[in-house]
């Protein structure tokens, strides 16, 4: 189908305005008339949030100390103010960067090499804007959680479009992995393999292994992947995982430190660098990595007091106490009085003052801190209400600290990882005995809610089971268990009473909820399966009945 | 205060500044093309000596491309994209972006591919290489050149083939094994075929390492080019 090129919307981004002024004349000698460009990153970003555009053709390089084109598409895709079907292509000056940079959901959909001419531009959109139709469809499915649906499109285009079938198996296999069909994914991956040594199917293939808790497996199949394709980043980031799985520490610390040599400018990579290194003791290693996190924050969506919050940690062990306070100052200073900022803060002057033997401070600060806490409810990120616990324990308020980690361990009871990192507090504060008590008595009593609620479903009763794990959600809304339960409840439900709105409205908002918490659950994924299996028969069923 | 132990060589300064002048070339570039096209409208004859230092601006931009790829390769910063394309779509893009210059010289180029041959490579690196080659051809043809794409006993193998004089003797020698042999001190051309066989080595599959192969004969009888691709 030949492009319509009046009917879309284009913005162009570049710091130069000779070359926005170019590809304008080029794009209006298409057809294109809604046209829009920028210089400047942050207007661009401003531009991407009030209007819907098909088209971004963006620079990479927009001048220095200014966001890239790079961390446009992060913020934009984070953000979620461009649509899967927007079609974003990286300008850029040389052809050496394609694959140093992001991993796979922040690529951009395709590359032009400066200069082009118009002819280039125009094939090259042509055949994007046709493989995003495609693309779009299969996205659109995922977002409603029709993943069976979504499969079988991949299927049907493999078929119709052979000339672009690697893209829709890369697609099937991922939304494979969606669901927990690893078997199905495997075959993909190997399918491909067996064609020719792509990284991303070598790369899908120890995800497989991954999730299967084949870690051995795993790690030789990355550092297969890493060994042939030196720069695909995505690689060095599953092996440093796994290799933390194999609790060969040290290893994943190095791994992530070779990857940052090759991409120095990936925040999240240099984030997960410091932590591990703060981990193992290496505070020289966390230290430059958390500075480099800070300063790269100042351009990305990824900026978190949580950097600034380690430097001051790192300054904290190594006795520069007065430095700290100036980072924690910083904090308040960089973020404008967000309270989550504050609140951290305010915790670690606490951890500063203590550190100080001044006591009557750290206790100003901790009750600065519980302030912000009680003002936003309660709702912080787990590892700042890990700090906060620690705060509130170490200053004396033993009761508040206590309630938050018991909160932690109730709402996340199965997950081993947080119930260590809340007992690694409780032995740096000397509270074990008591923590102890506290996790068990949690878990017993989540275990409790969950067969009482489960009860109520074998018996029947439905609408009963529905508002009572939608309570238990409410007040645990991070428990995966309870969260699996009401979906699981209200599937069944609608199996026997058929399509009804609400009830489909409120098993998505905790199959939404479940994919943030633990998006590899094997409950999950197989209450995917069956959202999607009644969605589409109950769709089925409301369109027979208008016929 | 660190940086005063660390060594700073030439190769790191040729970076970023290699960068700098692709971004200057660029808008030149950009410029010059606007003027041309709108000399060209107002038939205006002087375009035609524009475009000869278009010519000339294009050859520095993919000597700088070169360089910045040979670096980035050398110091392990990059690696090969390999995907699946489609080979004729390549070579008419390719087509596109050189024939109004070729035409000046009333050089006609063409295509000789099926249009359903696809294969695995790295579609940026293959572009490259070819346009390079297609920009010396412009020198060397008289008034024809082809490009070919055709499957070969295993490797996909693309040419560029013109009528004119071929390539002189010692340059046949010297591609046997051209990474080994090229000599930057000899001639303009090293930098070109270097680049190339580095592309074509590569590209790897099965044990099959790509290659390149520089004769003479071909559709036309001048000089053929030709990328090995496994």
């Amino acid at each position: 189908m030949p492009t319509d090129w009046g009917a879309k919307k284009y913005l162009i981004i570049d710091d130069f305005s000779a070359f926005r002024h170019s590809v304008k004349k080029m794009l209006q000698s298409f057809g294109a008339k809604d046209m829009d460009d920028s210089g400047d990153p942050e207007e661009a970003i401003r531009m991407l949030s009030k209007k819907n555009y098909d088209v971004i053709l963006c620079d990479y390089n927009l001048g220095e100390d200014r966001r890239d084109g790079q961390q446009i598409l992060e913020e934009a895709k984070f953000r979620s103010i461009i649509r899967p079907s927007t079609a974003y292509i990286m300008i850029t000056a040389e052809n050496t960067m394609t694959m140093v940079m992001s991993t796979l959901e922040y690529v951009p959909d395709g590359y032009l090499i400066k200069p082009f001419v118009p002819e280039v531009l125009r094939r090259r959109l042509e055949t994007l804007i046709d493989r995003k139709k495609d693309i779009e469809e299969i996205e659109s499915a995922i977002q409603k959680m029709e993943h069976l649906r979504a499969i079988a499109i991949c299927d049907e285009l493999s078929k119709k479009k052979p000339a672009n079938i690697l893209d829709f198996l890369q697609m099937k296999a991922n939304i494979c992995l969606m669901i927990g069909n690893y078997d199905d994914a495997q075959a993909v991956y190997e399918r491909v393999l067996t064609l020719r040594n792509i990284p991303w199917a070598r790369l899908g293939l120890g995800k497989v292994y991954f999730y299967r808790k084949q870690f051995i497996e795993a790690r030789d199949t990355f550092e297969e992947t890493i060994k042939e394709s030196g720069t695909f980043m995505e690689a060095y980031d599953w092996l440093a995982k796994t290799m933390e799985e194999l609790d060969e520490v040290q290893k994943a610390q190095d791994i992530l430190s070779d990857a940052i040599q090759i991409s120095p400018k990936a925040i999240l990579r240099q984030k997960a660098l410091a932590d591990i290194s703060y981990r193992n003791g290496d505070y020289d290693t966390a230290e430059k990595a958390y500075k480099k996190a800070v300063r790269l924050g100042k351009h990305s969506c990824f900026r978190s007091p949580t950097d600034h919050a380690g430097l001051a940690k790192v300054s904290i062990v190594k006795g520069l106490l007065t430095k700290a306070l100036e980072i924690t100052r910083d904090i308040r200073k960089e973020f404008g009085g967000a309270r989550e900022a504050d609140l951290l803060a305010s915790v670690m002057d606490s951890f500063i003052h203590t550190a100080m033997s001044n006591e009557p401070e750290a206790a100003k600060s901790i009750n600065d801190a519980a302030r912000h806490y009680d003002a936003m409810s309660g709702k912080v990120s787990n590892d700042i209400a890990l700090d906060l616990a620690k705060g509130f324990i170490a200053s004396g308020n033993k009761e508040k600290g206590m309630s938050i980690l018991e909160g932690l361990a109730k709402n996340h009871y199965e997950d081993e990882k947080m119930l260590r990192k809340v007992r690694h507090v409780l032995e740096e504060t000397g509270t074990t005995d008591e923590g102890e008590k506290i996790i068990a008595a949690a878990r017993q009593e989540t275990v409790k809610l969950n067969n009482q609620g489960v009860a109520l479903v074998e018996q029947g009763r439905l609408d009963e089971a529905i508002e009572f794990f939608t309570k238990a959600s409410e007040r645990l809304p991070d428990n995966v268990t309870v969260n699996a339960n009401a979906a699981r409840a209200i599937i069944i439900k609608m199996e026997k009473t058929g399509r009804d709105d609400r009830l489909l409205f409120r098993a998505r908002k905790h199959l939404e909820r479940l994919k943030a918490l633990a998006p590899t659950d094997a409950r999950y994924q197989k209450l995917l399966v069956k959202y999607a299996e009644s969605s589409s028969k109950l769709t089925n069923r409301g369109q027979n009945g208008t016929e | 205060m660190e940086r005063n132990n660390e060594i700073v060589t030439f190769s790191d300064v040729l970076a970023p500044a290699v960068h700098d002048m692709k971004n200057s070339l660029s808008m030149l570039l950009d410029t010059l093309n606007d003027v041309v096209a709108e000399l060209r409208e107002q038939e205006n004859s002087s375009y035609k000596r524009l475009s000869q230092i278009q010519y000339e601006a294009k050859r520095v931009n993919h000597n700088l491309i070169q360089l910045l790829t040979i670096y980035k390769v050398g110091k392990g910063m990059h690696s090969l994209s390999v995907s699946y394309h489609s080979v004729y779509e390549m070579l008419e893009e390719i087509m596109l972006v050189n024939q109004e210059l070729l035409a000046l010289k009333g050089i006609e180029i063409g295509i000789s591919c099926p249009d359903d041959l696809f294969g695995f490579f790295d579609r940026e690196m293959i572009s490259g290489v070819l346009n390079n080659i297609l920009n010396n051809a412009f020198r060397y043809a008289n008034s024809k050149i082809l490009l070919r794409g055709a499957p070969d006993d295993g490797f996909l193998v693309l040419s560029v083939e013109d009528d004119g004089m071929g390539y002189p003797e010692s340059m046949l020698a010297k591609v046997e094994k051209p990474v080994d042999k090229v000599s930057f001190t000899s001639g303009s051309t090293g930098l070109g075929l270097y680049f190339s066989s580095l592309v074509a080595e590569l590209h790897k599959n099965n044990g099959k390492t790509g290659m390149i192969v520089v004769e003479n004969g071909g559709e036309y009888g001048g000089g053929c080019f030709s990328i090995r691709i496994p």
